[in-house]
């Protein structure tokens, strides 16, 4: 899986990453926002801000909140604390169908008893456009998500990806300053997934409108955001570029959601030096941060791992196991350190077996809180 | 074992109502006589079987049972819409009501159906009486000086038929909205509906099929309804239903009763005909 996560993040690499310098005012700003049932806290104190043209994602596990951080942007769910501002407006109050957002939900929920164009067209119809620019910008969506000449077509006479952009196309009609999708991917086969994902990134440029994803799909959200925020508990724990997430996770947590990672505890040893249970000192180019002594989690992503000679430094393993991918295997080595290690060999040759010795890249470990 | 399953129902229908219909039509075709059975099929039989049309004639022809087929026509039209007016927002109410509050709801609709029917028709009789308490409350409002008649009128017959059959508005009404999707509905608010403009895009069109199911279940019944109508209703604009009962009982003539049956059964079974192949497309497109 991380693996895959790794693959997708070089196939992004020419989409620019938002500079923060320039960054115009952000579109939707979320303070303080809160919401409780009775005693439950589903959304905690969250802090956001998103930037105009931005692609978005909220990323968490089921029951983290991030359907309800949606749902109060859309307007069906009042906070009971904080505020939503969307081009600097409060929208506490504001009832959903006054708002300048739109939704396209999970289940897609496009009228059964409409066509795909008057599907299209009901939002335009709430605008109270004249019937011209109606038909007009009903045809501009269906060109842009590749529907033209299914207008007459009824929801259950489409596939499921044809029903997802006619949900999209319905959406985006209204031109919101913001969209938002539900699980955008979430309801579609794996070959599908693929060519929506690039269909949403083609449509969100085109259209320029700043998109908000809810995802609990890590590789949904690496492969389509600019900015991930990755939400746990009702509590916002990370927020930045795919890339920022990957590399310097800030917590465990983040470590651990995203893509695969070995996760070693040990005890600071100085400032560039960290002593795993094992009794193997391992070097970091970034200071460990904790004073000598300290117990500290040392992270690195199994492409920094590799095999290496025996040599103080280098961490004695047992090759478990491994997985083929084709191009490489993951493989899988015991090790005193209290928890294996995950590491890559090229998939041309066979697994060594036995003792190993692994060399964990200085450069690429991270302390993470433990 | 599946043979069984299909075969028993089948051989029911057979016996129960298909032969029964059979021996209906036999008889609308014959005439009345004085004898047992009183009826008789030509001048001459059983020597000699002659087959007419005479007592569809008369039906079609004679105003007694024209006029009473128009009226039972328009109190089932009049029930029907009076059910769907009351019945509409009742059901609506209960499918959006808090989800530990709708099985109470229901029950209270269903609870009626635990007293026997008479007794409520009874219950009716007394609340609209002479001296009835809805009388009385008029007299002591000042609205009225003396006691008017409501019992035996049109307005008290709709009054008991609507009671009687609104559950059978609510029932499919409700099933039909509880199952309605709600993202629908936020989708449209979403996309800049109002509630009313919510009600009427999307919760009114989607009901369409409670809404024919609730009103077949209604208009069915009531067309061929003779206990409301005898003991609410104005004897003297009397509906299909009694006026059958006073043929065969009164004047036994099976020929015209039978044919009257045959009739009603005309008139209810088109529409349900047509409910029935729409409802089939509906269910293919969800």
């Amino acid at each position: 899986m991380g693996h895959h996560a790794t693959g997708l993040l070089t196939e992004r690499r020419d989409i620019p990453a938002p500079n923060e310098e320039q960054a115009p005012a952000p579109i939707v700003r979320i303070v303080g926002l809160s919401k409780r049932y009775g005693t439950t806290v589903a959304v905690d104190d969250m802090d956001l801000e998103i930037a105009h043209g931005e692609f978005f994602a909220l990323l968490g596990a089921s029951g983290s909140g991030k359907t309800t951080i949606l749902r109060m942007i859309a307007g069906f769910i009042d906070p009971t604390g904080g505020e939503i501002l969307v081009e600097g407006k409060n929208m506490s109050g504001v009832p959903p169908y006054l708002r300048p957002v739109n939704t396209m939900f999970q289940s897609y929920a496009l009228f059964p008893h409409m066509s795909v164009a008057t599907n299209i067209e009901y939002g335009l119809k709430k605008l109270g456009l004249p019937r011209e620019e109606r038909k007009a910008r009903t045809d501009e969506m269906l060109r842009l998500v590749r529907l033209t000449g299914f207008e007459d077509r009824k929801p259950h006479q489409l596939s499921g990806g044809q029903r997802q952009r006619v949900a999209l196309a319905r959406a985006i009609a209204r031109r919101p300053k913001l969209l938002l999708l539900d699980e955008p991917l979430g309801a579609l086969d794996r070959r599908l997934r693929q060519e929506m994902q690039l269909e949403l990134k083609r449509i969100q440029r085109e259209s320029g409108i700043t998109f908000l994803v809810v995802t609990h799909d890590q590789e949904e959200a690496l492969s389509l955001a600019d900015r991930i925020a990755i939400v746990d508990a009702g509590r916002l724990c990370q927020c930045g570029t795919p890339q920022q997430l990957y590399d310097r996770p800030g917590n465990r947590f983040v470590a651990t959601f995203l893509g695969t990672i070995n996760m070693l505890d040990g005890i600071a040893r100085g400032s560039n030096l960290v002593e795993l249970a094992c009794g193997t000192l391992i070097e970091t180019t970034e200071p460990v941060g904790a004073s000598n002594g300290a117990p500290v989690c040392l992270a690195i992503r199994p492409e920094h791992v590799s095999l290496s000679a025996r040599r103080p430094g280098n961490l004695p393993a047992q090759v478990a196991g491994g997985a083929f991918f084709g191009k490489e295997f993951l493989v899988r080595a015991d090790t005193k350190a209290a928890a294996p290690v995950s590491f890559y060999l090229p998939g041309t040759r066979d697994l060594p077996a036995g003792e190993v010795h692994l060399a964990l890249d200085p450069a690429a470990v991270r302390i993470v809180a433990p | 074992m599946k043979r069984l399953f299909i075969g028993l129902p089948a051989l029911w229908m057979a016996v129960f109502f298909l032969l029964p219909l059979a021996i209906l039509a036999i008889i609308s075709l014959g005439d009345v006589r004085l004898g047992q059975p009183p009826v008789a099929w030509g001048p001459d039989w059983p020597e000699e079987t002659q087959l007419d049309l005479d007592s569809f004639d008369r039906i079609l022809t004679r105003p007694l049972y024209v006029d009473a087929f128009i009226s039972s026509l328009s109190i089932a039209v009049m029930t029907t819409l009076l059910a769907l007016l009351i019945g509409y927002p009742m059901a609506l109410g209960i499918a959006t009501a808090p989800r530990r509050w709708r099985t109470l709801l229901l029950l209270l609709v269903i609870l009626p159906f635990w007293t026997s029917f008479l007794l409520r028709v009874y219950a009716w009789m007394g609340l609209l009486g002479q001296n009835g308490p809805l009388n009385q409350l008029l007299v002591a409002l000042g609205l009225i000086d003396d006691p008017i008649r409501l019992l035996n009128s049109n307005g008290a017959m709709l009054i008991g038929l609507v009671y009687t059959y609104l559950p059978f508005m609510i029932l499919p009404l409700y099933a039909n909205l509880a199952r309605l999707d709600h993202s629908l509905a936020e989708a449209a608010q979403d996309l800049g509906a109002r509630r009313i403009g919510v009600f009427l895009d999307v919760t009114l069109p989607m009901s369409v099929p409670g809404i024919l199911a609730g009103s077949m279940l209604v208009f069915a019944p009531v067309i061929g309804e003779y206990v409301i109508p005898t003991l609410l209703g104005d004897a003297r604009s009397p509906m299909i239903g009694r006026v059958l009962a006073d043929e065969f009982f009164l004047n036994r003539d099976w020929p015209v009763t039978a044919a009257l049956s045959i009739a009603i059964l005309i008139v209810v079974a088109i529409p349900l005909f047509v409910l029935n192949r729409f409802l089939a497309r509906s269910a293919e497109r969800a």
